[in-house]
C-alpha cells in the first residue's frame, strides 16, 4: 500500500469516528429527552384474556403518539406487594401508582403520596365532572388520587337458582331471609357472605368490601374518622352483626360453608352454580359469564335495610409519588389517564369509568356497554364515598376473625363489636 | 510461590535471632491474594445473608414507622411479642404444623419408597409419577386441593357424601384446616422423602440381606436391622430439611386459608408475612423472623451433624 494511501485510510478512520462520536451524541441526547416514567399497575398487558389489559395498552400507546417525549414503562404488581414497599421505603418509583381507593389513606399515611389539590386546581379540572364529586375522593382535606372507575357492590346472581326456588331478586336484607327457606337444593348456597381471607389485600376484605363497608356505614356517611378512628356506631355494627348471623343461622340462607370463602371462592361458587347470589363487585360481573355462568348470571342492585338506601362506592385510582424525580412528566400522564379521550378506550376494557362526560361516547351507547352505563346511573344515585382506615387490611383482619366467631362460634354481636372495637384501637394506636 | 518462602523461613534454625527477620518472615508469610480470591464469595455472602440477618436483629430493637428506623426501644418489642398469648399460639400452631406435616410425609415417603424398591421396571415408573407433587409450585397445590376441598362443589366432600359422611366446613371448620393444611403439605412433600430413602436403599449391600435370610431372619428383620439401620441418617437429613422448609413455608396457607379460620392456621412465617406487610411498626415482626430464624439454625446445627454422620 502506497503512503498516500494509507494516509487517505488514517483520514478516512478518523472522519468516520468524528461522524459516529457526534451522530452517537445526538442519538444519546435525543434518547435522553424523552422521559421516561414507571406507572405500576396490577394489569398484566401480557394477560391477553383481560379487556382491560389491552384497553390500558392502547390508552398508553395513545398517549405516547400525543406525548413523544415521555415514556410510560409499566411495574405489574398484580398483589400490590411491591408498590406497598415501594411506597413504605420512599422509593423514587414508580411515578405513577394505580391503587384502590380504600387502600390509598394506608399509602397516604406514609407521607409519600403527593397532594394533587394545587394540581387539579392549576390545571382547571372540574369537581363535578365526576360520577361522584371530586372532592368525595378526599382524605382529610386532601386529594391523593384521582378516580379512574368506580365501583358499587351489586347482587349477582344465577337466574336458573333463583327461578327454581320461587325467589325475586332481594332488594333488602329482609327479602334475602325471607328467601331461605325456599332454596331446598341441598348444594346450594342461598346467598354467600364471604367470611374469609383468601384473596384481597389481606383479612376479610370481601366481606368489608361488598357488605360492611355499607352496612357499618349506615344513612350518616361515617366508616372512619380521619384520624383513623373507628367512627362507625356501636348500633350500626349491631344490627350487621345480628343481619349476617340471621342469614346464616335463622334464616339458613347462608350456607356455613361461606365462612371460609374469599373472593375468589365466591367467584368460583358463581362460576359453577353451587352460590345462587350474592353481593360481589361489578368488575367480576363479566369475566364469571365468560368463564361459565353465561347468560344465566344476573345482577340487580345490592340489597339493603331499605331500598333505596346509599350504597358504599370505592375507586381505582392514581396517585403520584412525592418522592418522582419526573413529577411533571408524572401529571401530565396521570391528566391523559383522566381525560375522556383515555376514559373512552378504558370504557371499552369493560370499566365503569369516572369521568360523567365520557358517557355521551359511541361506544356507551352501544349494547355491549349497557351494563357499564346502568352502574354508572347506579354509582350517580346510589353511591357514596367514605373514608377508610390508614391500617385498613388490618382492620379486615380483625373484622373477619370477630365475624367468624360471632357465626361458627355463636358469640354475639354485641361481642364482636367489643372484640372489633379493642383489637382496632390498640393496633391504631401501637401504629402511631 | 509464597507457600515456599514460608517453608524457607521457617525451616531456617535461628531465623527470628536477627533484628529484621521477623518482619522479613511477615511479609513472606503474609499475602492478600488468598483474600482477593475469597473476596467476591464473602461479599455476596454478606449481601445476601448476613447483611439482611444482622440488619432483622438490630430491627428487633428499633421502633419503626413502615420501613424507617424511628428509635431504639431495647427489649420492648421481645416483651411485646413474647407476652402475646397469640403469639404463644402461633409457636404451637407452628410447631403442630411442622410435627403433622413430618411424620406425614416420612410416613408416606417411606412407604412408597419401599413399595417401589423391589417393583422393578414399574417402580421406576411409579417413582416418577408419584414425583410429580413435588415438582409442582406450592401455589399451584394450594388451588388444586382449595378446589379438591371445596366444601360447595369440590370431589372429596362430594365422594364423603356419597359414602355417607358429612364433609362439614373442610377448610373453614376452624378444628379442621390444620388438619387439612398438614395432609396436603404432606402429600406435597413426601415424594422428596421416597426419592431420599430410594437412594439410601439402593446403596445397602445385597449380602447383608442374604446374612439375615441364612440367619432365619424375615422380612420384619430385615427392614429394622438392615434397611432402617442405613438408611437412618439419611431419613434424619431429610426430615431435618423437610423440618426447616415447613417453618419458613407460607404459600400454601396464604393460598389456602389466609391464616384462618379463627387463626387455626397461623404459623409463625405466614404472622411474619402478615406483619411485614400490615403493620406499621415492623419491630415485632423481626422478633418473630428471629424466632423462626433460631429454630432454623438449631435445626441445622443438628442437620450438619446428621449430613457429617452420612458423608463420614
Amino acid at each position: 500500500m502506497s503512503a498516500t494511501s494509507r494516509r487517505t485510510l488514517i483520514k478516512a478512520a478518523v472522519a468516520l469516528t468524528v461522524c459516529a462520536g457526534v451522530s452517537a451524541s445526538f442519538t444519546e441526547r435525543a434518547a435522553a429527552q424523552a422521559t421516561e416514567i414507571v406507572y405500576s399497575t396490577f394489569l398484566d398487558p401480557n394477560n391477553a384474556n383481560d379487556p382491560r389489559s389491552a384497553a390500558q395498552t392502547k390508552m398508553i400507546q395513545a398517549f405516547e403518539s400525543k406525548h413523544p417525549d415521555i415514556k410510560i414503562r409499566l411495574l405489574v404488581d398484580p398483589t400490590g406487594q411491591t408498590v406497598t414497599r415501594a411506597v413504605k421505603s420512599r422509593s423514587e418509583t414508580p411515578d405513577v401508582i394505580r391503587v384502590v381507593s380504600f387502600g390509598l389513606p394506608e399509602y397516604a399515611a406514609t407521607g409519600n403520596l403527593l397532594a394533587l389539590n394545587d394540581l387539579v386546581k392549576k390545571d382547571g379540572i372540574p369537581d363535578d365532572d365526576w360520577l361522584l364529586p371530586l372532592s368525595t375522593a378526599q382524605i382529610d382535606g386532601k386529594l391523593y388520587g384521582l378516580p379512574q372507575d368506580f365501583r358499587i357492590p351489586i347482587l349477582v346472581y344465577r337466574k336458573g337458582a333463583l327461578q327454581e326456588a320461587g325467589v325475586t331478586p332481594p332488594t333488602t336484607w329482609e327479602e334475602v331471609c325471607a328467601a331461605g327457606p325456599k332454596f331446598k337444593q341441598p348444594n346450594i348456597n342461598g346467598f354467600a357472605v364471604p367470611l374469609g381471607a383468601t384473596g384481597g389485600i389481606g383479612g376479610a376484605q370481601s366481606l368489608a368490601e361488598f357488605f360492611l363497608s355499607t352496612m357499618l356505614v349506615g344513612s350518616d356517611g361515617r366508616y372512619f374518622a380521619p384520624d383513623g378512628k373507628i367512627a362507625f356506631s356501636k348500633e350500626n355494627f349491631i344490627r350487621a352483626g345480628a343481619t349476617i348471623k340471621d342469614l346464616f343461622t335463622k334464616c339458613k340462607v347462608t350456607s356455613l360453608r361461606s365462612a371460609q370463602m374469599g373472593i375468589n371462592e365466591v367467584h368460583d361458587g358463581l362460576r359453577s352454580g353451587t352460590i345462587a347470589m350474592t353481593n360481589f363487585g361489578l368488575y367480576r360481573f363479566k369475566t364469571v359469564q365468560t368463564q361459565g355462568a353465561g347468560d344465566d348470571l344476573a345482577w340487580a342492585p345490592a340489597p339493603s335495610y331499605m331500598p333505596s338506601d346509599k350504597q358504599t362506592v370505592y375507586s381505582y385510582s392514581i396517585a403520584l409519588n412525592k418522592n418522582s424525580k419526573k413529577q411533571d412528566a408524572a401529571w401530565t400522564f396521570m391528566k391523559f389517564v383522566i381525560s375522556p379521550e383515555a376514559q373512552v378506550i378504558a370504557a371499552e376494557g369493560g370499566e365503569v369509568v369516572s369521568r360523567k362526560s365520557t358517557y355521551t361516547a359511541p361506544y356507551l351507547q352501544s349494547e355491549a356497554a349497557a351494563n357499564q352505563k346502568r352502574w354508572a346511573e347506579l354509582v350517580s344515585q346510589r353511591g357514596q364515598a367514605v373514608s377508610y382506615s390508614p391500617i385498613l387490611s388490618t382492620f379486615h383482619t380483625i373484622l373477619g376473625e370477630a365475624f367468624q366467631r360471632m357465626v361458627l362460634k355463636d358469640e354475639t354481636p354485641e361481642n364482636a363489636y367489643a372484640e372489633v372495637v379493642k383489637r382496632y384501637d390498640e393496633a391504631l394506636t401501637k401504629a402511631q | 510461590m509464597s507457600a515456599s518462602h514460608t517453608q524457607a523461613a521457617t525451616a531456617t534454625p535461628g531465623a527470628g535471632l536477627l533484628g529484621d527477620t521477623s518482619d522479613t518472615q511477615s511479609r513472606a508469610r503474609f499475602s492478600w491474594i488468598p483474600y482477593l480470591w475469597f473476596a467476591p464469595a464473602i461479599v455476596v455472602l454478606f449481601l445476601v445473608t448476613l447483611y439482611p440477618t444482622f440488619f432483622v436483629g438490630w430491627l428487633s430493637f428499633q421502633k419503626t414507622r413502615y420501613y424507617e428506623l424511628t428509635g431504639f426501644v431495647g427489649l420492648a418489642n421481645f416483651y411485646e411479642v413474647f407476652g402475646s398469648s397469640a403469639f404463644w399460639n402461633t409457636v404451637f400452631v407452628s410447631l403442630a404444623y411442622v410435627v403433622g406435616s413430618l411424620a406425614g410425609a416420612v410416613v408416606l415417603g417411606m412407604a412408597a419408597a419401599l413399595v417401589l424398591n423391589n417393583a422393578g421396571a414399574t417402580g421406576s415408573v411409579l417413582r416418577v409419577f408419584i414425583l410429580f407433587p413435588w415438582t409442582l409450585s406450592m401455589s399451584v397445590v394450594g388451588s388444586i386441593w382449595l378446589w379438591l376441598l371445596n366444601p360447595s362443589f369440590g370431589p372429596i366432600p362430594y365422594l364423603m357424601q356419597a359414602v355417607g359422611i358429612e364433609p362439614g366446613l373442610m377448610l373453614g371448620d376452624p378444628g379442621l384446616a390444620l388438619p387439612l393444611i398438614i395432609i396436603v403439605t404432606a402429600w406435597w412433600s413426601f415424594p422428596y422423602v421416597m426419592v431420599m430413602a430410594t437412594a439410601a436403599m439402593q446403596s445397602i449391600p445385597k449380602e447383608l440381606y442374604e446374612a439375615v435370610e441364612i440367619d432365619g431372619g424375615g422380612a420384619l428383620v430385615k427392614f429394622r436391622y438392615v434397611t432402617l439401620t442405613h438408611i437412618l441418617p439419611t431419613l434424619g437429613s431429610t426430615a431435618l430439611t423437610l423440618s426447616i422448609m415447613y417453618l419458613t413455608l407460607m404459600t400454601l396457607i396464604i393460598v389456602m386459608t389466609g391464616g384462618g379460620p379463627l387463626g387455626s392456621t397461623t404459623t409463625l412465617s405466614f404472622e411474619a408475612f402478615r406483619g411485614t406487610v400490615q403493620a406499621v411498626n415492623i419491630g415485632p415482626t423481626a422478633v418473630v423472623s428471629i424466632v423462626v430464624l433460631l429454630i432454623n439454625v438449631a435445626l441445622g446445627v443438628v442437620y450438619t451433624r446428621l449430613t457429617g454422620r452420612v458423608t463420614g
